[in-house]
């Protein structure tokens, strides 16, 4: 049997995490539909049905970027936990299949169930409102472009919080969102920077005035959506393998 | 079994190094005792061996793996009673429904009989035990998983006396000669008539690593009314001093443990030249 990855073992190691999760997830999720219902019923106004189909789309994207990413930033503290990493640690899976199933636990199945469960919140809370108030909103679609849109964000976001739940040992969620947005502001610094480095002779020193012609057109590269899209990829995949090794690398320290 | 050679192991880049040049070799089939002071590295150097820290320098293999790479093969085959820990808040039964399957020799007979033996309530939530039956419980898993080397910290913490001559019998039950238990402890009267070779670890390094048989041949243990002069070493006490001294005689002596720690970290240079392969002939 592979010592790297052995699909029984990862089912067994998957299988475990999610009833792990099982219980509290059904709580989360009752409480949700109750926010939900109590907000679709204040916000339903009967006359403005049409204005407030976008409802559903913000509880969406809501429950997506909250929900999910905090439960991700925490799907590693077992192992941080001094009490109980010796049983995380230990359990004899590989270092892959620990990570795998974690990343499939808070990345693609979160996202599946929270799809299904919010098209099953938005249908009651849509019905509940309508008795009440005798008003409703179309539907939720989950495959409309927003939240399509959204479900890609909350996977790219994904990767970064499970990387910052790897290798942040307490307050993950806010070392990981402050580190992200720190990423975030530097970029234009280095864009800065290296325009100001490989196109010296185009600016003035003391400011950012073009003097002469930019030699090269960087823009229309990135016009091209595939490129795009493998930048994107390829920036997750990197993320996630640098998450991978923070695993691999992860030791009891005191 | 375990073979540990130049193992180097610091915590922080600018800390004092824990180990920087430790050696230790231990056979399949013994049930030792690791001593040492607090501080000294014994909780560590099962970590390494666990592959819960990874050594900076040297070369530390267990069961033929190397402890860091955690492979399931190796995993499977080790188990680590923890000195402290949390259990699931899941019924030992749920508990092993979900994990036995990871430990391909797991006796589910003998795991019921140790439940049985040691008074594990089946139908509580682990997370709601007390300490010592959380202990209880967690080796009574390990000893059913068969794993071929079982690396306990501290087992008896926690443990009530009849516990702790539970723990011994069990021990002793469970030893064949292709398992393997080293068990960590300060409470060195539990060990007592346990353990078949003794480790002692100071300043990083194994002071001592014999077999009780070795020791109870090589030194005599006496109780004396006056201090004396020419001992290894002596200890005040309710009855006069226990003395241990080199056994020349060949008279039968059985080993305390508590006043040989003493020998070994007060004593160290004494030990050595005691236990040097040429002094044994």
């Amino acid at each position: 049997m592979s010592q790297t990855f052995s699909f029984p073992r990862f089912r067994r190691v998957l299988q475990n995490d999610v009833l792990r999760i099982l219980r509290p997830l059904m709580f989360g999720t009752l409480a949700m539909l109750g926010l939900v219902c109590v907000a679709y019923l204040i916000n339903f106004e009967p006359g403005r049905n049409a204005d407030q189909s976008e409802i559903g789309q913000v509880f969406f994207g809501l429950m997506l970027g909250l929900v999910g990413l905090l439960f991700t930033s925490s799907s590693f503290n077992d192992m941080h936990h001094p009490l109980e990493r010796y049983h995380f640690l230990m359990l004899p899976v590989s270092n892959f299949e620990r990570f795998l199933s974690r990343y499939v636990l808070t990345g693609p199945l979160l996202l599946l169930y929270v799809v299904a469960a919010f098209t099953v919140m938005d249908w009651t809370a849509n019905h509940f409102a309508s008795w009440a108030k005798e008003a409703s909103v179309p539907l939720f679609s989950p495959f409309a472009p927003v939240p399509v849109l959204l479900m890609k964000i909350y996977l790219l976001l994904h990767t970064v919080m499970l990387t910052g739940a790897i290798c942040f040992r307490s307050y993950a969620w806010m070392k990981t969102a402050l580190s992200f947005l720190l990423v975030l502001a530097s970029m234009p610094v280095v864009v800065y920077v290296s325009l100001r480095i490989f196109y010296y002779d185009s600016f003035s020193w003391s400011s950012f005035k073009e003097v002469g012609a930019v030699k090269a057109q960087l823009v229309p590269v990135f016009e091209a959506h595939w490129l795009n899209v493998t930048v994107v990829v390829g920036f997750a995949l990197w993320i996630l393998y640098v998450a991978y090794r923070c695993l691999r690398a992860h030791e009891v320290q005191e | 079994m375990i073979d540990i050679q130049n193992l180097g192991f610091r915590y922080s880049r600018r800390g004092d190094a824990l180990f920087s040049n430790l050696n230790l070799k231990l056979p399949a089939g013994t049930l030792c005792g690791l001593l040492g002071a607090n501080g000294a590295g014994k909780s560590t150097l099962l970590k390494l061996m666990s592959g819960l820290s990874f050594p900076q320098r040297g070369r530390c293999s267990v069961l033929g793996h190397e402890p860091g790479q955690r492979q399931p093969a190796f995993l499977s085959d080790i188990f680590l009673l923890p000195e402290e820990f949390q259990l699931p808040p899941l019924e030992a039964a749920v508990f092993v429904e979900r994990f036995n399957s990871f430990y391909p020799r797991f006796d589910h007979d003998q795991f019921n009989r140790l439940l049985n033996e040691l008074q594990i309530p089946r139908h509580q939530k682990l997370n709601t035990l007390s300490q010592g039956q959380k202990k209880k419980f967690l080796l009574a898993f390990g000893l059913a998983t068969q794993a071929r080397l079982m690396i306990m910290d501290e087992p008896t913490n926690g443990l009530d006396i009849p516990s702790k001559s539970q723990f011994r019998r069990l021990l002793i039950d469970q030893f064949q000669p292709e398992r393997s238990f080293l068990i960590s402890t300060h409470q060195v009267h539990d060990l007592q008539g346990l353990i078949d070779s003794v480790m002692v670890l100071s300043q990083g390094q194994i002071l001592l690593h014999e077999t009780v048989e070795a020791l109870e041949t090589r030194l005599q243990i006496t109780v004396e009314q006056e201090e004396p002069r020419d001992a290894l070493y002596a200890e005040k006490s309710l009855e006069g001093f226990k003395v241990i001294r080199e056994n020349h005689g060949g008279q039968e002596s059985r080993l305390d443990l508590e006043l040989m720690f003493g020998l070994v970290t007060t004593g160290p240079a004494k030990v050595r030249e005691l236990f040097r392969p040429e002094a044994r002939v």
